[in-house]
């Protein structure tokens, strides 16, 4: 009996043991594999670019039947372009056939007898610019793009087109007309254009990011000017020529920097969308640097004084063209990088600089050589907006806060009845102010009215308190509702604007109490 | 048969350790809808969005333009992105098995890797916000969160999935 619970025991004790090394075993691969999937919070910022490089669409040495943004292909249009020649559709598709002949009309109307090829592809474009709209559904993450945007056929029919769209219609015309051209696409595999040869080499035509401005911001441009973009050189051609550049043939030759303010007032009165500028031999860093002063200048009083259906800022772009340099100007076009300047900058060339901005601009904007208010523009930012002030935001220390609202509270009068107290209670005391030609706007953050009595007409217009933000205008004695200031000529339409903008999105400034 | 009582209780008790070594995974999926609206809910400034889910029809084929990893891993997931195409983008999936988070969360990764490209190539401004989207892990669900206000949204999901 003994022996036999030895036995036992014995047996016990080794399967316990077992038992729990099994246990241990088990459980440390159970934890190891919790603590590898139970990770922090990961920021890509950091990681972005390692993670494009590592799963980014790879690049190829091909030009069709490439996949563009993970969902559009470029394919080939040679049958159609090849049948426009021949005048042979049989082997065409029923779809084929009717994209040969909407391309066919287009062409019909637009190309006349006698026009060289750098003359015909601006017809192209002109009407490309002008006809086509970009599809903005390729931006959502599911993509609502009309069907076919990304061919020739889809493109004609609807007239709305994503990148891959644009350069496979406008390869096909060009193919139709027979001037040799190629689509390209970028090394993300992100975006496309066309690469046109007009006999002396090949330019880089961007149809997509000119649609709707014309502005042949990216239409036959060399290697260099498309150098925001990036592309297998080794595959596709060099574009080096400046024969056809529309930049370098639309340049006007400059000598005298001061002259560029003049010949830009065309830009802002409309008569044309683009100005060019060619430096014979280059430009030294200094004029470069005074150039640049001027146009951001120039821009910021473009920006503050546009109306709304007006342009909306100058962009400009350099490049190199040879030992020339060329400058840009439009009013819808992306910046490229501009050239590492100096910051110092000899006060007899601004001051001589400020002179030529205000001959020209004097008149338009009534600014002068006295007033450096316009100089530089001056901005405030709140928020995402950038708004100019022709005066000087100020922030009110707690006492100035009380004062206005006191001010507000027991000085509501213009010849009328003071408004009731217990009507105005709970006023908090306006958030920001500024000023705007002389008047102080103030915005109220919350009143506390009484049901019977939400409207109070004083000096002649209505004041509505609500539950929320509201706008009084004063100059310091008497106080008008926004609309009054605006009828009583006490603000300008851009400056209500201005305010109405700031109140209805919610930016002001906080008061660091 | 005293014996074998003995021996058979004993082997009974070994057991027992053995199974407490490894835990599995046996919650219960939330409901992705409730996280959805828990989580669309803590960003007031989101623009109007639109949604798909594991609820769908076409789910699988939507699921698709989330990531590359094959369906029949996924128990559940909701897409959430801007209706105008902004870089705004709130997503979870849950995962059938904890082994295959990893390769969910990096194809989301590389999901939001060709967003920001798409973007840097015609919708710049909308590049800081993808660049500040972060892909989280939280026992079996990866979630991506593409927002101005990225923590509430993250804190909503972490009590969602509790």
């Amino acid at each position: 009996m003994k022996k036999t619970i030895i036995i036992c025991s014995i047996i016990l004790a080794v399967l316990i043991c077992a038992g729990v090394a099994a246990s241990v075993v088990f459980g440390v691969a159970a934890m190891r594999n919790s603590y590898d999937v139970r990770k922090k919070v990961l920021l890509l910022t950091d990681r972005v670019d390692d993670f494009i490089g590592k799963y980014g669409g790879e690049d190829v040495a091909r030009e069709n039947d490439v996949t563009i943004a993970e969902e559009y292909v470029i394919k080939s249009t040679e049958s159609i372009s090849d049948a426009y020649k021949s005048g042979e559709t049989d082997g065409l598709s029923d779809k084929e056939k009717e994209t040969l002949d909407m391309a066919s009309g287009i062409l019909d109307g637009i190309i006349e007898d006698g026009m060289d090829d750098y003359e015909k592809e601006i017809a192209v474009y002109e009407w490309m610019t002008a006809n086509l709209e970009n599809d903005g559904g390729m931006f959502t993450v599911i993509p609502t793009t009309q069907t076919d945007c990304d061919n020739p056929y889809g493109v004609l029919k609807y007239h709305n087109a994503v990148c891959v769209g644009y350069a496979t219609t406008f390869r096909l015309f060009m193919q139709m007309l027979d001037i040799p051209c190629m689509v390209v696409h970028n090394s993300e595999l992100y975006h496309s254009w066309d690469l046109v040869n007009l006999g002396d080499g090949w330019y880089h035509t961007d149809v997509y990011s000119d649609v709707g401005s014309g502005s042949f911001a990216h239409f036959n441009l060399t290697d260099d000017m498309m150098a925001e973009q990036s592309w297998n050189r080794d595959y596709f051609p060099a574009a080096d020529s400046y024969e056809y550049c529309y930049l370098y043939r639309e340049a006007v030759e400059t000598d005298d920097i001061y002259e560029i303010p003049a010949a830009l007032r065309e830009l802002v009165d409309g008569e044309r969308d683009m100005a060019a500028f060619v430096f014979k031999g280059g430009l030294s860093n200094s004029d470069a640097a005074l150039v640049e002063e001027m146009l951001s200048t120039l821009s910021s009083l473009v920006e503050n004084n546009s109306s709304s259906d007006g342009y909306s800022s100058l962009r400009w772009n350099w490049a190199a063209a040879g030992e020339d340099y060329l400058l840009s100007v439009n009013f819808v076009t992306e910046t490229w990088e501009d050239p590492d300047l100096p910051d110092d900058i000899d006060e007899g060339d601004r001051k001589k600089m400020k002179r030529s901005i205000v001959d020209a601009f004097g008149d338009l904007y009534e600014i002068d050589m006295e007033d450096d208010d316009w100089y530089g523009g001056s901005s405030y930012y709140y928020g995402s907006y950038d708004y100019s002030w022709d005066g000087q935001m100020v922030i009110p220390t707690e006492e100035e806060y009380e004062a206005l609202t006191d001010a507000y509270r027991y000085n509501l009068v213009n010849g009328d009845r003071p408004v009731a107290e217990e009507q105005l209670r709970n006023i908090r005391i306006a958030r920001w102010y500024g000023t705007f030609g002389g008047m102080q706007v103030l915005m109220f953050d919350g009143f506390d009215v009484t049901d019977a009595e939400r409207e109070e007409t004083v000096a002649g217009s209505t004041l509505r308190f609500s539950d929320g933000r509201d706008i009084v205008v004063t100059d310091g004695t008497n106080f008008f509702s926004l609309g009054k200031a605006y009828g009583l000529g006490l603000l300008d339409e851009r400056q209500i604007g201005m305010i109405a903008e700031i109140q209805n999105n919610g930016y002001y400034v906080e008061v660091d109490q | 048969m005293r014996k074998m009582v003995a021996l058979t209780l004993a082997a009974v008790f070994v057991l027992c350790f053995v199974s407490c070594g490894k835990k599995e995974e046996t919650e219960p999926m939330v409901s992705m809808y409730d996280l959805r609206v828990m989580m669309l809910a803590a960003d007031e400034t989101l623009p109007e969005m639109k949604s798909v889910s594991s609820s769908d029809e076409d789910a699988e084929s939507l699921f698709g333009y989330l990531s590359d990893v094959d369906y029949s891993k996924v128990e559940g997931y909701f897409l959430s992105y801007a209706a105008e195409g902004d870089s705004y983008e709130i997503a979870v999936v849950a995962m059938r098995n904890a082994g295959d988070v990893p390769a969910m969360k990096e194809s989301v990764e590389k999901h939001v890797a060709g967003r920001i490209e798409l973007y840097r190539n015609y919708k710049p401004e909308q590049v800081p916000r993808a660049e500040e989207a972060s892909v989280t892990v939280s026992g079996r669900y990866v979630a991506l969160v593409m927002c101005d206000r990225a923590d509430a949204v993250l804190e909503a999901f972490k009590k969602g999935i509790k």
